[in-house]
């Protein structure tokens, strides 16, 4: 070893082989640039740079920038090479060596990529590198990175894509959390155990009270009271637990006491795995639509009594004349059941067809215009909202007939459709049987009448020849009243 | 674990059943991640994970999922990301398989934070190698096999895997014997 650090006597002296196993990309020239030596590699993939063949003519320079003679790569040795191969344009990129002892110019390099594939295309393999050769290490880097790039803009992508998404639900999220808090239905958002996580405005006008009143309480621990039905209770209950969506509707108690009817939907929230993370309430206050129902149901109630109960029959009808109710009064008086006369029968059936025909001649002429016998010859006037009210005779199933007094009603629609008509009928037979009567007694008293008049006259008379008699014989009347009622012969009833 | 065998589970997932059946795996797995970044280390729970759910969803035993997996990885998502490296890594199966130890060798180079497994190849005859492979993972060499089979599929070569011996109390690590007929030499 001496000063410089180097040993005296090189302790490296590789064989060609070994050196070309080691440099398989290497080539030595001498002074003309005259291939001397080259590596295996080299030679197997860059045919025409064999031994005795001119540098020059085989590669070109890339870097430095000149012209390929010995003295330039003399000046420039202290920079890096790269060569391009002409034929194969394969690029190596290494060292110029000037080993003075031999006069040879050695170049030590290996091919320079800037892609994998170039390997490949080239016909090497890694097996061709040396493997101290950190060209392939490079190339794995490099890869890595374009990968790391590749990955890094799918990312970018997918997050640019991610975005736009976000901001559309972003904007419809603040349209339906408007709508949420605005709407006059209450909406409460639960957790999995019902406990309330959010409340809109419209749980608060309902119910009265406020979130910070009501969060973490289960609803019905604070909203139900007791007329609420248990029933209906236990069944939200059960599909709550079941994690089940349902409809109810439900009495509930406002913080001040007001009882009001709720329909309840509720919904289950579940995350992108199926797992229940919420449950979601929408509940309208229906109190004014249950009390007109009640009160509807009532009226029903009443009315149906009155129908059921009426004494005259009582017969509706669709406008087209098909029957719609017949109540138990008019199955009495006409002999048919309602079964056999609803949604199947017009009441011409039970009608005189000649009286139809008849009466739709009247009022051919009374209302200026064709009145067809049949059903409209009934309703003709009341469709006009005219009063109708006349004696019929209705035919019994069995063919009886008798006389009834029907008054025909049209009923319209809010918008003065006519929906249908109404009729109701009473049974004349005892009042015409009693007029007939009336009419008998009144007769026979002026009959009466007549002969007591008669017998009076005759008395009257008789008493007026008494008086005759006894003034021929100069005697005073025995009846005076009767000469009277002779000078005033006006008959007293 | 390399972001990239997240990939392959990723790709193979989506290739064969779609984008959704991904992210309800992704999902039930409980794994946030959008993009999987090939050279960035994750927690191997993730892998198992992500393993687990896809064998839970598509109801195969995780075994055959890694199995899957080591194929598609090779036939798919390497190739996608190191396609050019892999065809210079061997012209014939062997030669690849005698690559594949640098190839892990200059992973745990360039990325020192992650800890690939090193492969190495012993009794080398021109039918057979011995695969030894290390790990500090548990449960994986299924996934080894499929990337054997793999390997046998992209040099259109019959490959056969046979694990010899398995990392367990009397050994450090997995031993694969993968044998092929006389490949022609180039």
């Amino acid at each position: 070893m001496n000063t410089t650090g180097q040993p005296t006597r090189p302790p490296i002296g590789l064989p060609p082989e070994q050196f070309a196993a080691a440099f398989p990309f290497h080539f030595a020239v001498d002074k003309n640039l005259t291939i001397l030596q080259t590596g295996t590699t080299l030679r197997r993939i860059c045919a025409d740079a064999q031994l005795g063949a001119k540098l020059e003519q085989i590669f070109d320079v890339a870097r430095p920038e000149g012209r390929l003679t010995f003295d330039w790569v003399m000046q420039n040795k202290a920079n890096f090479f790269l060569l391009r191969h002409r034929a194969s344009q394969l690029l190596l990129r290494g060292e110029f060596i000037w080993l003075a002892e031999n006069e040879t110019l050695l170049f030590l390099g290996s091919p320079w990529f800037t892609d994998a594939s170039e390997i490949a295309a080239h016909g090497l393999g890694f097996e061709d590198f040396a493997i101290h050769d950190p060209v392939v290490d490079m190339l794995q880097v490099y890869q890595a990175s374009k990968l790391a790039l590749a990955d890094a803009k799918k990312l970018a992508d997918k997050l640019t894509a991610q975005r736009a998404e976000l901001r559309k639900q972003t904007a419809e999220m603040r349209t339906l959390a408007l709508i949420a808090a605005r709407t006059d239905n209450a909406a409460v958002l639960t957790d999995t155990d019902g406990k309330i996580v959010w409340i809109n405005e419209g749980f608060t006008r309902i119910t009265g009270y406020t979130f910070p009143e009501v969060a973490g309480k289960k609803p019905g621990s604070f909203l139900q009271g007791p007329d609420t039905d248990p029933e209906t209770v236990r069944r939200i209950g059960e599909r709550l637990s079941k994690g089940e969506g349902f409809s109810e509707e439900i009495l509930n108690y406002g913080k001040h006491g007001r009882r009001y009817w709720l329909a309840i939907e509720v919904q289950p929230i579940h995350d992108d795995a199926g797992r229940l993370t919420h449950f979601m309430a929408i509940e309208a206050d229906i109190t004014a639509r249950r009390e007109a129902e009640e009160a509807l149901k009532k009226t029903n109630a009443l009315q149906r009594a009155m129908i059921e109960s009426a004494g005259y029959a009582i017969i509706s009808t669709d406008p087209q004349g098909l029957i719609r109710l017949f109540n138990p009064a008019a199955e009495r008086m006409l002999g048919y059941t309602a079964a056999e006369m609803i949604g199947r029968q017009s009441p011409a059936v039970f009608h005189v067809a000649e009286e139809a025909a008849a009466r739709a001649q009247e009022l051919t002429v009374e209302l200026g215009r064709e009145v067809k016998p049949g059903f409209e010859s009934f309703v003709a006037k009341a469709e006009m909202g005219l009063p109708d009210q006349r004696e019929w005779t209705y035919v019994r199933k069995d063919g009886g007939r008798f006389p009834v007094l029907l008054s025909v009603a049209a009923l319209f629609d809010d918008g003065g459709a006519i929906t249908g008509y109404l009729g109701v009928a009473s049974d004349l037979t005892e009042r015409k049987r009693d007029e007939e009567k009336i009419r008998a007694t009144l007769s026979e008293l002026e009959r009466f009448n007549r002969v007591m008049m008669n017998r009076e006259e005759r008395v009257i008379e008789l008493k007026r020849e008494v008086n005759q008699l006894l003034a021929v014989s100069g005697r005073p009347p025995a009846y005076p009243s009767a000469n009277e009622i002779s000078a005033n012969p006006t008959p007293t009833n | 674990m390399y972001g990239m065998v997240n990939k392959a589970v990723e790709d193979m997932v989506i290739m064969h059943h779609g984008e959704t059946l991904w992210e309800q795996i992704k999902s039930k797995a409980g794994v946030d991640v959008e993009v999987f970044m090939s050279n960035e280390g994750y927690t191997d729970d993730i892998t198992y994970s992500l393993v687990g759910a896809a064998s839970e969803v598509l109801k195969l035993p995780p075994e055959q999922i890694l199995l899957g997996f080591g194929e598609h990885w090779v036939l798919h998502t390497a190739q996608e990301g190191y396609g050019g490296l892999m065809r210079a890594a061997g012209r014939t199966l062997p030669e690849f398989l005698r690559n594949l130890p640098n190839f892990h060798s200059r992973v745990s180079m360039i990325f020192p934070k992650l800890q690939p497994p090193r492969f190495e190849c012993r009794d080398i005859t021109d039918r057979s190698l011995k695969l030894h492979y290390f790990s500090h993972r548990q449960g994986l060499a299924p996934f080894v096999i499929g990337l054997m089979h793999g390997l046998g599929k992209m040099f259109h070569t019959p490959v056969t895997v046979r694990q010899v011996e398995a990392k367990g109390p009397a050994a450090d690590h997995d031993v694969f014997e993968v044998t092929w007929p006389t490949v022609p030499a180039i």
